[in-house]
């Protein structure tokens, strides 16, 4: 068998070192792809969230026939309006669609107490109201809600005596020592006032 | 011994095989999510478009209304920017219309979103006729089977005799005294304004004190108010007095203000109380008007910067419902008149007068009525078709009905006649004219034989006005669905088949409006008889007789006589009827309709 050959040491080490560099390549490649897994799926659904979020508030604040202080509109209170929180009064919807005068709804949103990084929308309706009720969950990463209430002039004011409401969505994902935030920033004015 | 086998590959391959795979697949699912943030993103800047296409459909629709409020029907698809918009125009009431747009975004036939947007509109000013006949505390007489198909509700007696017949309820409200209890009022040199219900934190509101000369019922209060923009009604409330400020746990009365009789020149309105408690004499109250904060949409209250009114301040407060609420003083008077009640009312009736819905009043006389009878004072009725012992619709001890303020304010009226004066002044008119178009005419204008003059509303006649042998004022078709009114300042008399006519679209009408004062000599106002049909006549201040087969579709005065036939007709329509200062009158949007759908 004096064909049979062996490898020598030097082609050992240098095919280890090949295997090494190759090796270490690979892995920086599949991190490094994860990474940018991370970042761009975070900031995908931040994105769509914040689209999805900012779309219904503000055709909520512009449906609005003001501000209330607190939900329920009497009595002890549920959810209180602040910084926040937003209560708005939505006209009451007849059967036909029509509005019914001197009658509300009322829609919350603020984070979710239980869960702080959900925001979460609530709808709640008087008893004649045909509008549907409802309980949604519209971003799952918040790191908060701020809304400032404006009167015509642009002037900070007290809720209920607000006409228009500026609100700023922000949004905070993490993972390990990644992270990403986003936000979006809008000033609504209630068109029912 | 180790065997070396040269057909075995290096492991590197397949490693950098699966790296890769996973590097694609990371990439594969990065592009389609990318691609949904797109879509996504796309989607919202569509939809906002849409919204805001529809939002410029309705700006559109608005001006166009204005523009030709006869000729404007919507619009199928108009291109603008990224989309299109299309408009429907519903009338859902007189002078009231809704407006649904709705915004496409690329297109109507293939939209990749859409969105729709309504509101309501209402046109010019809107009055309120809530009853056939309407009488101050002049009262109203019936006689000789005159009839009133509807309700009637009266600040004084009614009288009712020879088979008159009332269809409707029949309201008589607790006498009102005929001169102010309190009053203040400046004089031009002296004049001041008191602006509130601008800013918030500030002047929201503001509060007259008072001391009653008599303990008795309140009944009113008439404030001289002009406003700004267009607010909203407000509520006018009577409070006790805590240590020189209003008290806000002692309400004694409330009543609206309706923004509607208020006009941007100071003029007085009168607000009535919903329940007429008794104050007493020499004892500190306090009128308080309650307003929110708008910038655009506010009030001013005439004062007395000489503050002749001593018996008690003016005040205003942010708000009059804190815990703790402060009250500022204002340095002036605000201008107003309280009126007190106390004096009985009555309906009477003889000779086989007949109501046939319910009556409402201190005193029930004489009288046949239907349904229910609701008295403190009565003799000689029969209620559903027997006297008042034992019977289960006679209610004794009634408490009287509140008095009515009249649908027309003084500031009303000098609104219209400076609409008229603006349109230009024409001394006299002769002969028949085709048309007599918006002004102030300047002395009495007399229409004869068959004279038919087609009139652009509000004109303004100094003199009196005189329709007679079938003349006619008739309003312009161009006013559609609106009403108008012609003002005299001296009187009026229509007299065989002599009439005002609205514009021909259903809904609307020329009202014939006498400021003649008639307790001055006792002259009638306006004199209605032979044929004379289908009209509102309005004298604030004045009688109107209706005699020989008068038919109209309502009537409000001071004191109202009817007699041989007359008939006036209700119309379910006058209770939401709109004037307008002209063809053109302005369309706005009513607050709180607003609907994104």
């Amino acid at each position: 068998m004096i064909n049979q050959k062996g490898l020598t040491l030097v082609e050992l080490i240098i095919g280890v070192a090949i295997s090494a560099v190759v090796g270490v390549l690979l892995i920086n490649l599949v991190i490094f792809s994860n990474n940018i897994f991370f970042n761009q799926t975070v900031k995908v659904n931040q994105g769509m969230s914040l689209n999805q979020g900012g779309s219904e508030i503000t055709d909520l604040i512009k449906s609005s026939a003001g501000i209330s202080n607190q939900y329920p509109p009497t009595g002890s209170a549920q959810y209180t309006a602040d910084a926040n929180s937003l209560i708005l009064k939505l006209p009451s919807l007849a059967a036909n669609g029509g509005i019914i005068e001197s009658s509300f709804d009322y829609a919350v949103i603020e984070a979710d107490t239980q869960a702080p990084a959900i925001l979460r929308k609530r709808v709640f309706i008087s008893g004649g109201s045909s509008r549907n009720e409802e309980n949604k969950v519209l971003a799952t990463s918040l790191k908060d809600l701020v809304l400032v209430y404006l009167d015509e002039n642009n002037n900070p004011i007290t809720a209920v005596q607000a006409s228009r409401i500026t609100f700023t969505i922000s949004l905070y994902d993490a993972n390990g020592e990644l992270s990403n935030s986003s936000s979006l920033s809008g000033t609504v004015n209630l068109k029912n006032l | 011994m180790t065997i070396l086998n040269f057909n075995q590959r290096g492991a590197i391959f397949a490693l950098a095989l699966i790296a890769l795979t996973a590097v694609l697949i990371v990439a594969v699912v990065l592009l389609s999510s990318s691609f949904n943030y797109k879509q996504s993103s796309r989607y919202s800047i569509d939809n906002l478009e849409a919204t805001t296409l529809a939002e410029a459909g309705i700006d559109k629709a608005v001006a166009s209304l204005n523009k030709a409020p006869s000729s404007y029907n919507g619009e199928s698809e108009t291109f603008l920017g990224h989309g299109s918009y299309s408009v429907a125009i519903t009338t859902i009431g007189p002078g009231i219309k809704q407006i649904t747009a709705t915004g496409y975004v690329p297109d109507k036939a293939n939209p990749k979103t859409k969105s729709q947007i309504s509101i309501q509109t209402s046109q010019g000013e809107g009055i309120s006729f809530s009853y056939a006949v309407q009488v101050g505390n002049g009262g109203l007489t019936m006689s000789n089977n005159s009839r009133v198909n509807g309700s009637i509700y009266a600040n004084g007696n009614i009288l009712m005799d020879n088979g008159s017949t009332i269809t409707g309820d029949a309201y008589v409200a607790g006498g009102t005294q005929s001169n102010p209890d309190q009053q203040s009022e400046c004089v031009s040199s002296n004049c001041g304004n008191f602006e509130f219900g601008k800013t918030s934190n500030s002047q929201l509101d503001v509060a007259q004190g008072f001391k009653p000369a008599s303990t008795l019922v309140v009944n009113k209060v008439a404030l001289r108010l002009k406003k700004i923009g267009s607010p909203t009604d407000v509520q006018i409330r009577i409070l006790g007095d805590n240590n020189g400020s209003p008290n806000k746990n002692n309400e004694r009365a409330r009543g609206t203000l309706y923004a509607n009789l208020v006009t941007n020149t100071y003029g007085w309105v009168d607000v009535a109380f919903t329940t007429n408690p008794v104050l007493t004499a020499n004892t500190p109250y306090w009128i308080v008007v309650d307003t929110t904060a708008n910038s655009s949409n506010y009030w001013n209250w005439s004062t007395d910067t000489l503050q002749g009114y001593t018996a008690m301040p003016a005040k205003w407060s942010a708000n009059w419902q804190a815990s703790n609420p402060v009250w500022n003083i204002t340095n002036s008077d605000l201008d107003f008149k309280l009126y007190m009640g106390g004096v009985a009312t009555s309906i009477t009736g003889a000779n086989n007068s007949f109501i046939q819905g319910n009556a409402y009043a201190n005193t029930l006389n004489s009288l046949r009525i239907s349904k229910h009878a609701y008295y403190q004072v009565q003799s000689l009725l029969t209620v559903n078709g027997s006297g008042c012992t034992n019977n289960p619709n006679c209610h004794p001890g009634a408490t009287d009905p509140a008095p009515l303020a009249m649908p027309i304010s003084d500031a009303n009226i000098q609104e219209w006649k400076d609409s008229a004066e603006s349109g230009g002044i024409q001394n006299g008119v002769t002969g028949c004219p085709l048309t007599l178009s918006r002004k102030k005419y300047v002395g009495n204008v007399t229409l004869t034989n068959n004279c038919i003059s087609s009139v652009d509303a509000p004109i303004w006649i100094t003199g009196n006005l005189v329709l007679d042998n079938g003349s006619q004022m008739r309003l312009n078709p161009s006013y559609g669905a609106s009403s108008g009114v012609v003002i005299v300042d001296g009187t009026i008399k229509l007299s065989n088949n002599g009439r005002m006519a609205g514009s021909g679209t259903a809904g609307s009408y020329l009202t014939a409006l006498s400021t003649y004062d008639s307790s001055i000599n006792g002259n009638y106002a306006i004199e209605s008889d032979n044929g004379s049909s289908s009209m509102i006549l309005y004298a604030g201040l004045g009688k109107i007789k209706l005699s020989n087969n008068a038919q109209l579709k309502e009537v409000t005065a001071w004191r109202i006589e009817m007699d041989n036939g007359s008939t006036v007709t209700y119309d379910t329509g006058l209770s939401g009827l709109f004037f307008s200062s002209g063809p053109q009158g302005s369309f706005t949007v009513i607050k709180g309709t607003y609907q994104l759908k």
